[in-house]
């Protein structure tokens, strides 16, 4: 049948209808790529089979990518006069199950679905499906988090046709633009109004579509070509593949809207080999096309003739670039030509000639039925209408979205797309491919625009979106992107051909630890000159990887080539285990694992001493940064490495075997530390083994910093603590408790007695609150102290705390213990992002404090010059911040909470009464500033690290701050690295005998003491490993250190 | 395409040309005796489109079309078009074009028969690149190498610029443009040396002279070599 009328199309629409709302049940499968590589096809398979067998009357059909790409294979259940419910992540038994008593039953399965159809999800307005009443209890598509920002217009059919059945895209109003502009339409209201649209190349550039159409229009020639550039080949990005393969029959009645309005009779759809799904149904569509008249001849009852061929490209990521692409068509070498000639003048076979990109195309349809108002109200500024992203990566949602211009990015990050992974963090966003660059973090609130992200020195690109968390190395991905630009570059120019393969070389240099800075110097000069001496767009953008990752990332590279380090643990050249690599103190984890395999406890505890003198003490408190890289986290679940520290150590102080350390020969020289805390008594551990004489200066009476008085006995027993200090003072440490620097000696002096001064003074001045009438308020850190020094407090007997950090926990814990009986604690966030560890939260709940989340205080209740109470202003969950938190909105609502006495704890700050007179000289705002990684300060002969410089962090950062200043103080006093040397004296051979360990084992967990046993005294609440359980875990580690020639 | 009758002016570096359309601007220039280096160009092969590859020619457009770098063997002249042949940024991608080149490139100038006449040699003068040694710009190469006669010239391992301005007259190089840091060359060098059955030493001190601060790569070389 030739369409010719209007009504012929209405008749054909009607036929469509009948079949998106059948009247037998029906199965729906997503058969994309996408579906099919994840077992669609199979399940429809089955699902025949499955049907015949039981002889269910009902019918079976494919559609394209929802983009829902997540929770595929997707198979939706339509009963007729009933919504469509789809069903993420089938499998043949979910499937049977679905079949029995969905689609025969009639009644939804609730635990497997994913969302109802219950109205349209995309701007198609002539749509035919009723969609009647919906279901209780699944969600509407429009409530998925995934869908509510999403505007639909170049995916509107995507997922709810058949793709290979034109009537369906007919009844969705398909066609009836073309028809309209052949009918009722001159070209140049054609190109007026998709000017009007703001409508801009969707390939990369950005290009005024309108403008383009116009050049072609006036560009003089009998003939005249347009092209459709389906030549996808960004790593990442696949929009091109889901529209040719879910809707191909908007992207031709866009060509036949743009022929008409440009005068050509020609096009060619130039697709990618690789998408052989695509050609196929590209194939299906056109023909479909020609036996109703809508291509060939003579088009819907016009004089005007229009015919398409498709054109496999042969996986060339240049023939994506315009002039490539028409050299490919015209059956030359896919390389780029100079421009100008323009291809509007002179471009396919020396005729005037129009590319579009496939989302460009299947754009138009729509703007000419809705109009170029309608479509400009989506988007901002200079980027109107909508774009689809693939997003991929590390991210919870992965799939295809169309949004409209000018969201911000982190509501697709995070809104859409779930945020990243294991709670991760979220280290950038790239965009745009090879050509394009990386968004790190904090830009994350930029609206995704053309403009908006060219200033940033990155693009929007075809619409790839790659999420990249803290476990990517930046100079990595520079390196891999360089890679693929290097290979896939043409060769025809200089610039692009040998430019890229030298920027390549250097990183590859960088990556293998071999770099200089001379080498990033040269990248950046490098870069400079290929954009601009390249021929074409892919010389041309070719180092914005680099480029980017240089400006937002600088300083990993600057770690790769000054310390051949790579704290992403990727880079394998420069670090042996991730574990090792990621520890502050660079604690040798596998070689302290294996030797408690081999059951010589007394070993591991002597590796971990080598690196950090507080085994015992790291193993109940550590936050444990190593676990989070473990590989085996990648398998199954991460080692218990601090589980496994604490066994060893406190096998071997039961075994009461001596544990050695390597030193040094002594130097005359004195080393002066202020502060007896983790960082303090660390240095002082390294420098006496490196042979210096050192004094620590301490105000409080006794040894430990916050590791005595900031961390309660139920976590941290003093006998311990006090253990692995009298090891670092039997070293030779001069210790002088007591002792306030600035008040009883002056800092100056110290200076001048001494070769070198340490400064780890901490951070435990609390920060108030900053309501007024505060002297009534208990601060958290004194409380804990006076606690822990078993002093009486006098509290009351309903205690409130606020603030949501480990000390808060910590008070809240010890007050339970101290006989307090009603505890509650305040947070103005949710209780996902508090900071303190979710370990201790839990145990926190377990003892019966109670939480209060999203209340802020407002002001304190005073009665009678006492404070009984605290007024709050209650918090709502507001819009996601750039770093993925939701931030807290006040609403009008207040709470008073009343309580016999108020702490607060709601972060710390340094003391600066020490400094006296250097304090101008030694500060920057709130912290000492060092002034390079190597911890020095603006003085000379001063060192500082800990809390102090990095503000209020954790025990492991202060040893490895420790053990950095040691090493400093050692080059600066004696010229060379002696670290090295003493290194050396500790060569050990972890040699391990093959084990087969790399299927599921899951992780051990340690018992603790029930709740009811804890509260009355303050006993550690965490058990040690028994021996079976240590050596099943020791067994899980899979040695990431040994390539597979090691292991014996 | 070309009009007759129909003439087009441009400007190139501030003075305007007349010319014909459909000529490009290296036509114009070639015609006008305005240096425009080039490597790949070739009227032969202007109908195969393998123009614009070597991105020497590059000039930059200043007004009457995209600002920035085009090469002119491919640019079209047009009404109103003005370029320059040698801004900064031309300078600076044509550097950076010949240090690419030269990364790939041979660098056995000893044995290369382009003989005193190599267009490296003249772009590594025109640009301030040290690229290529003495050899390169020597004449004296095919026949009266001054180390097939005995004489220990320290062309090969020595920076070009000078024009070859002692070998030419038959005098032995002193090396007074410093020693060659790019071990290729001196590795080619060093062949050349052990051909003519000089000792390590004798070089050395002879490069001692002028780039006494500079042997350091040339001994690391010799002792990679095993050249005594």
């Amino acid at each position: 049948m030739l369409l010719s009328r209007l009504y012929h199309l209405k008749e054909i629409a009607a036929i469509g209808a009948g079949r998106l709302e059948r009247d037998k049940p029906q199965l729906i499968f997503g058969l994309g790529t996408c579906g099919i590589a994840a077992g669609g096809m199979q399940l429809k398979e089955f699902a025949k089979e499955y049907l015949a067998e039981k002889k269910i009357d009902a019918e079976i059909s494919s559609v394209g990518c929802i983009g829902m790409c997540y929770a595929e294979p997707l198979v939706d259940v339509k009963i007729p006069g009933k919504p469509r419910v789809t069903y993420g992540k089938m499998t043949v038994e979910k499937l049977k199950e679905v079949i029995d008593t969905h689609l025969v039953g009639g009644v939804p399965l609730k635990k497997y679905a994913l969302a109802q159809l219950n109205s349209e999800i995309s701007e198609c307005t002539s749509t035919t499906v009723n969609y009647s009443e919906s279901y209780e209890g699944i969600p509407a598509y429009q409530d998925l988090p995934f869908f509510a920002k999403q505007v639909r217009i170049v995916l509107r059919n995507c997922g709810i046709i058949d793709p290979e059945e034109i009537t369906e895209y007919i009844a969705r109003g398909g066609y009836r633009s073309a028809y309209k502009v052949l009918h009722e339409m001159k070209p140049e209201e054609v190109i007026e109004e998709i000017k009007a649209s703001g409508l801009r190349g969707r390939g990369g550039a950005g290009f005024p579509t309108g403008l383009k159409w116009d050049f072609c229009h006036k560009a003089r020639g009998d003939v005249k070509y347009v092209i459709c550039n389906a030549d996808e080949g960004d790593p990442g990005a696949y929009m091109d593949r889901a529209v040719l393969e879910g809707d191909p029959h908007s992207v031709i009645e866009g060509m036949i809207i743009g022929a008409y309005a440009m005068g050509a009779t020609e096009g060619y759809i130039y697709v990618r080999a690789e998408y052989p799904l695509a050609i196929e149904r590209l194939r299906i569509a056109l023909k479909q096309a020609e036996e109703y008249g809508i291509l060939g001849t003579r088009i819907l009852g016009t004089d005007f003739s229009f015919r398409i061929h498709i054109r496999e490209g042969a996986g060339v990521f240049v023939c994506g670039e315009e002039t490539a692409l028409i050299n490919s068509i015209e059956g030359r070498r896919g390389e780029p030509r100079p421009r100008p000639p323009f291809p509007a003048t002179s471009g396919l076979w020396g005729k005037p000639t129009n590319i579009n990109n496939v989302e460009t195309w299947a754009n138009i349809a729509m703007i000419i039925q809705r109009g170029s108002k309608w479509f400009s109200s989506f988007g901002t500024g200079k980027s109107l209408g909508t774009k689809v992203f693939s997003l991929v990566g590390k991210i919870n949602r992965a799939g295809l979205i169309e949004v409209p211009m000018g969201i911000p990015m982190k509501d697709i990050v995070y809104e859409i797309g779930g945020g990243v992974p294991n709670d991760k963090k979220l280290k950038a966003v790239q965009t745009g491919g090879p050509s394009g660059g990386c968004i790190p973090a904090e830009h994350l609130d930029i609206p995704v625009g053309y403009e908006e992200l060219k200033e940033l020195g990155a693009i929007v690109g075809s619409g790839g979106m790659v999420v990249m968390d803290e476990d990517t190395c930046m100079v990595d991905v520079a390196r891999y992107f360089l890679t693929f630009t290097s290979e896939e570059s043409c060769g025809k120019c200089t610039p692009c051909r040998v430019g890229t393969k030298r920027m390549l070389e250097i990183l590859n240099r960088i990556c293998t630890g071999h770099g200089t800075i001379r080498d990033i110097e040269t990248l950046e000069s490098l870069s400079a000159q290929i954009i601009n001496a390249a021929l074409c767009g892919l010389g041309q953008t070719a180092p914005n990887p680099v480029m980017t990752t240089l400006r937002y990332f600088r300083n990993e590279y600057l770690e790769h080539v000054q310390d051949r380090r790579c704290s992403a643990s990727v880079c394998a050249a420069l670090f042996k285990a991730p574990c090792q690599n990621t520890c502050p103190a660079g604690t040798n984890v596998f070689g302290y694992i294996q030797m408690l395999y081999d059951g010589r406890f007394a070993e591991a505890y002597e590796i971990n001493r080598e690196n950090n003198p507080f085994p015992a003490i790291c193993g109940r408190v550590c936050e444990h940064p190593c676990e989070s890289r473990c590989l085996r986290g990648q398998l199954d679940e991460p080692i218990a490495i601090r589980e496994l520290k604490r066994y060893c150590a406190d096998k071997t102080f039961e075994s009461g075997l001596p544990s050695h350390v390597s030193r040094l020969g002594s130097v005359d020289k004195k080393i002066a530390i202020v502060g007896g805390g983790p960082s303090g008594l660390s240095a002082a551990y390294f420098l006496e083994r490196l042979g210096y004489s050192t004094t620590i200066y301490e105000s409080s009476d006794e040894l430990g910093g916050w590791m005595r008085y900031g961390i309660p006995q139920y976590r941290l027993p003093h006998e311990i603590l006090d253990r692995e200090i009298n090891d670092i003072v039997n070293l030779g440490v001069e210790v002088k408790c007591r002792t306030a620097v600035g008040k009883d000696i002056r800092l100056e002096e110290l200076v001048d007695r001494y070769d070198a001064v340490y400064l780890a003074v901490g951070a435990q001045k609390d920060i108030t609150l900053g309501l007024g009438g505060e002297e009534g308020l208990i601060p958290g850190l004194k409380l804990l102290r006076d606690i822990t020094m078993g002093k009486t407090i006098d509290v009351g007997n309903n205690v409130l705390v606020i603030g949501g950090g480990n000390v808060a926990i910590d008070v809240a814990r010890s007050l339970v213990r101290a006989g307090v009986n009603k505890v509650q604690i305040c947070y103005r966030r949710e209780e996902k992002d508090m900071p303190a560890y979710v370990d201790e939260v839990r145990q926190c709940k377990e003892e019966g404090v109670e939480f209060h989340f999203l209340i802020a205080p407002e002001s304190l209740i005073i009665e009678e010059g006492k404070v009984v109470g605290v007024r709050f202003r209650k918090n709502r969950i507001g819009a996601y911040t750039k770093w993925g938190r939701r931030q807290p909105e006040p609403t009008d609502d207040t709470i008073e909470i009343r309580a016999d006495s108020v702490v607060v704890a709601i972060g710390q700050q340094i003391d600066d009464e020490f400094a006296g007179d250097m304090r101008d000289k030694l500060f920057e705002r709130n912290r000492i500033k060092v002034i390079n990684n190597k911890l020095e300060t603006a003085c000379d002969r001063i060192f500082a690290g800990g809390d102090a410089v990095l503000g209020p962090a954790s025990v492991i950062q202060a040893i490895a701050h420790g053990k950095c200043a040691a090493r400093s103080i050692d080059i600066r006093l004696s010229g060379r690295d002696r670290f090295v040397e003493l290194e050396e004296l500790n060569n050990r051979s972890y040699a391990m005998a093959s084990r087969e360990n790399d299927h599921f084992i899951p992780r051990e967990t340690v018992k603790e003491l029930p709740p009811d046993a804890r509260i009355n005294g303050f006993d550690e609440v965490v058990l040690r490993f028994d021996d079976a359980s240590a050596k099943r875990e020791a067994f899980r580690c899979l040695r990431c250190d040994l390539s597979s020639e090691e292991v014996e | 395409m070309a009009l007759t009758g129909i003439k087009i002016t441009i400007n190139i570096d501030g003075k305007d040309y007349v010319c014909d359309p459909g000529e490009t601007v290296l036509d114009v220039a070639k015609r006008n005796n305005i240096d425009i280096p080039t490597f790949c160009y070739n009227p032969l092969l202007i109908e195969y489109q393998r123009l614009g590859s070597c991105r020497l020619c590059l000039v930059e457009v200043i007004s009457g079309g995209k600002p920035g770098l085009q090469s002119s063997c491919t640019l079209p002249v047009s009404t109103g078009l003005a370029v320059s042949t040698h801004s900064e940024m031309v300078y600076q991608a044509r550097r950076s074009v010949v240090e690419l080149l030269l990364s790939e490139h041979v660098m056995d100038c000893c044995n290369c028969g382009v003989s005193g006449n190599c267009i490296f040699a003249r772009m590594c003068r025109d640009y301030d690149i040290n690229g290529t040694p003495v050899c390169a710009e020597c004449p004296n190469q095919k026949e009266g190498c001054l180390l097939q006669r005995n004489t220990l010239c320290l062309g090969p391992i020595t920076y070009s610029g000078c024009n070859a301005y002692c070998t030419r007259k038959g005098y032995r190089c002193e090396g007074c443009f410093s020693m060659v840091q790019n071990e290729d060359i001196l590795r080619f060098g060093l062949k050349a040396y052990r051909d003519g059955g000089f000792s390590a030493d004798e070089i050395l001190n002879a490069a001692r002279i002028f780039s006494f601060d500079r042997i350091a790569l040339l001994e690391k070389v010799m002792k990679e070599e095993g050249f005594e």
